[in-house]
């Protein structure tokens, strides 16, 4: 706002300018002046107002700066009175609106985005509410005792099933809104409730704009009056009347007073924004195609049914997702277990997974095993537990061999079955023999090895065989020889009778025959000679005798105890001087 | 596009408006008389050009001694018909009053003159003199009867060509 005094002082400094400049340089100057000063005179101060103000309002600049002072505290005034700035910037901010959507995006998106998180939140929420409630009338009307009381109901009276429910439960239901064109009774617009059913809707419309003017006219009512119900048994029409419009609503049941005052906001809020359309109708009702979203506010529906918690759908629901949550667990633990089941076999040397399944008692897997390879049943065992929980693992297999260094060796080892002396390495194929080994396992090893699969050559380079028994028995002879050789026994002066000799031959025999029976063994023929002595008394010839007869005597004595005769074959005179009377033996081997 | 548009049949009691408005929705006509109380109305599509119109046809009661055309059924009207029956000549003063008592209250509207029961022509008391007034007056006149169907597709269609705007044409 600007007051007067800014008005004038504004005025002065602004006067003179135009007044200047307008003056045309010619001879009638002096009579313009003389004009001037006359109109001064007249008119004194409140020209110059007027003049100002003229200026003010011709001059764009001006006249702009003047209204931005108050343009705010206008709009906020007509804001107060009415709707209709509301109705009037619509279109513009509408357009204002996609036209920066068109150009950014990104502008209004970011400054929306704090209220959208919220918005669709609460719509969807909205939205399940109102799915769980008809979801749960619906399961309540299928269900209860009522419900069963109701089709009884229905039987009995032969109506529909629906048209009982509808009675029994509704207090209202808007099912029709039209919206008519005062003047011509032409239908503008209407709305369905979607079970309702409607027939030519133009028609009714003009036929109700009849009704109300026949009505009007026959019974001379005053202009401004009209017919605000009609009603026939279960369906009233309401009508609100507008200057241009009538709203009327086709409602079955008892209406509240409160829908009468929503036919009254509705229609405003339509003559508001249709206003320019409803002036200018000719017929064609296509401008009126928007009112159908402020029409449908219209329709309401109120059953008598008390809005009880909806433990129906709750309970159906959770079942549901109880049921979906737990074939899912169970769907994961097997998914779970089977892959472990796959890993723990595939991991297992000697094993191959040809194939899994699900059949109806538990998981199949199809397995080839190698006949060193652990069992695959042995394998899983680890899982039998859980397993025993969600699903029951089987396992066929099918032998093979498998072609990995590891078992091929395992193999070779199983079939050669090496002595402690014989390592086998396994390189490239090669089977490498390494120590040594008597004749028949070395047979063996060549017969043998050509079957073995995985082996197709053999290194034998750090291998030899040694008959090792041979030596061994050579070694048992010697021993057995010195033992014999070591014997002795004694005779007593001059005498070649052998007694007391059962000590001896307790030593004797055993050893001698032992040796018989090891150099045999080897292919050998042991001869045992026995030789006597004497001490160094007597005559030669007497002592050369004497141990001729000792060593005869005692071979004579150990053949009546049992030894062979072929063993002792020669009887050798003791060739060493030794001072003793005895007899003792040699070895040899032929 | 479907353009609405409410027209008026108008004349004097018995002269056939019904029985025209029954020929031309339904295929109808009964012997029958049975006078009309209020309005009823009707519903018919036709198409013009490339424009299609629905038609909302008020059969209002006919005019007579008791029986006033009540000013509130005329308003919004885009067109009407004025029904006169051959056979009777006060049906032509009728029609000629109405006809008046419209133009002074909405103005020029478009309209078409019925000359009904052209099948009983050898009956009709109404004068060629009367039917070139009535031709002066600027307005199409089609004789029709509804007994037989002649004329009334004419009549309608007559009117609905007035009734779509020349620009769409
Ligand atoms: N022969 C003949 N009879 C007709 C014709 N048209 C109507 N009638 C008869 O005239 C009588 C009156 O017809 P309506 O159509 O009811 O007349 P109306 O103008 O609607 O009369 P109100 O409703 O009383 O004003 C009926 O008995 C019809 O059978 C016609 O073209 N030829
Ligand atoms: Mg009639």
């Amino acid at each position: 706002m600007f007051s007067a005094e800014e008005l004038s002082s504004e005025a002065s400094t602004q006067r003179s300018q135009p007044i200047n400049t307008a003056r045309p340089a010619s001879e009638s100057l002096e009579s313009l002046d003389a004009l001037e000063q006359l109109r001064a005179l007249l008119l004194g101060a409140d020209y110059e107002i007027l003049y100002d103000l003229r200026q003010q309002l011709l001059d764009r600049e001006r006249y702009s700066l003047h209204v931005a002072d108050i343009i705010s505290e206008a709009l906020t005034l007509r804001a107060q009175q009415d709707d209709s700035l509301t109705d009037a910037l619509s279109t513009t901010i509408e357009s204002a609106v996609s036209h920066s959507v068109e150009i950014n995006p990104n502008r209004l998106a970011n400054a929306l985005y704090p209220v959208m998180g919220p918005a669709i939140r609460k719509s969807i929420q909205e939205v399940l509410h109102q799915a769980l409630d008809t979801f749960n009338y619906l399961l309540e009307q299928s269900l209860s005792v009522r419900s069963l009381a109701w089709r009884f109901d229905a039987w009995r009276t032969g109506r529909s099933y629906s048209e009982v429910v509808l009675l029994k439960t509704l207090v209202y239901q808007v099912e029709q809104v039209f919206l008519i064109h005062r003047e011509t009774g032409l239908l503008l617009q209407h709305v369905v409730s979607p079970q309702a059913i409607t027939k030519d809707p133009e028609l009714i419309s003009s036929m109700m704009t009849a009704i109300q003017d026949f009505i009007k006219d026959s019974f001379n009512v005053t202009s401004d009056t009209s017919l605000k119900t009609l009603q026939l048994d279960e369906v009233s029409v309401l009508f609100n009347q507008g200057p241009h419009a009538v709203v009327a609503a086709v409602v079955r049941g008892n209406p509240p007073a409160e829908l009468n005052r929503l036919l009254g906001e509705v229609n405003e809020q339509l003559h508001r924004q249709f206003i320019y359309a409803l002036k200018t109708f000719q017929g064609d009702g296509q401008p009126f195609k928007s009112t159908q979203p402020v029409l449908e506010r219209c329709l309401k529906t109120q059953l008598r049914l008390k809005k009880r918690f909806p433990w129906l759908a709750i309970l159906a629901l959770v079942t549901l997702v109880g049921a979906a949550a737990w074939w899912t667990y169970q769907y994961y633990q097997q998914q779970g277990l089977v892959q472990q089941a796959l890993a723990a076999l595939r991991s297992e040397p000697g094993l191959v997974v040809v194939d899994f399944q699900n059949t109806q008692d538990g998981y199949q897997f199809e397995v080839l095993k190698d006949p060193q390879a652990r069992d695959p049943l042995s394998v899983i065992q680890p899982l039998q537990s859980l397993a025993s929980k969600v699903t029951a693992l089987k396992v066929t297999t099918k032998p093979y061999l498998a072609m990995e260094p590891e078992f091929v060796l395992g193999r070779a080892k199983q079939i050669l079955q090496p002595p402690a002396e014989v390592e086998l390495e396994l390189a490239a194929n090669t089977l490498k023999v390494t120590g040594q080994s008597d004749l028949p396992w070395q047979q063996k090893l060549q017969q043998s090895w050509p079957l073995i699969a995985g082996i197709d050559a053999l290194d034998l380079s750090e291998f030899k065989v040694e008959d090792s028994s041979a030596a061994q028995f050579d070694q048992q002879l010697r021993t057995l020889t010195a033992k014999i050789e070591a014997l002795r026994f004694y005779f007593s002066s001059g005498s070649s009778v052998v007694s007391d000799a059962q000590a001896h031959v307790k030593q004797a025999l055993p050893l001698i025959l032992e040796l018989l029976e090891t150099a045999r063994s080897v292919g050998k023929m042991p001869q045992v000679s026995i030789s006597g002595a004497t001490d160094e008394t007597g005559t030669e010839i007497t002592n050369g005798r004497l141990a001729k007869e000792r060593a005869l005597a005692m071979r004579d004595y150990l053949l009546e105890q049992g030894l062979p005769a072929s063993v002792i074959a020669i009887v050798k005179p003791d060739t060493g001087l030794r001072n003793e009377r005895s007899i003792r033996y040699q070895v040899d081997l032929f | 596009m479907v353009l609405q548009k409410k027209i008026c049949l108008l004349g004097a009691f018995s002269v056939g408006k019904t029985s025209l408005i029954q020929r031309y929705v339904n295929q109808l006509f009964s012997e029958k008389y049975l006078t009309t109380v209020g309005v009823k109305i009707d519903k018919k599509q036709v198409t013009v050009g490339n424009t299609a119109l629905s038609l909302m046809v008020w059969d209002l009661a006919g005019e007579d001694d008791f029986t006033q055309i009540r000013s509130a059924h005329l308003r919004g009207l885009s067109g009407y018909i004025v029904v006169i029956d051959g056979t009777r000549q006060n049906s032509f003063t009728v029609a000629l009053a109405l006809h008046e008592r419209v133009r002074t209250e909405l103005g020029q509207v478009p309209a078409v003159f019925a000359l009904n029961k052209s099948d009983l022509k050898d009956q009709w008391l109404i004068s060629h003199e009367q039917i070139r007034t009535l031709a002066q007056l600027g307005y199409p006149v089609i004789e029709t009867s509804a007994k037989l169907g002649l004329g009334v597709e004419e009549v309608f269609m007559g009117l609905a060509r007035q009734l779509v705007p020349e620009k769409v044409n």
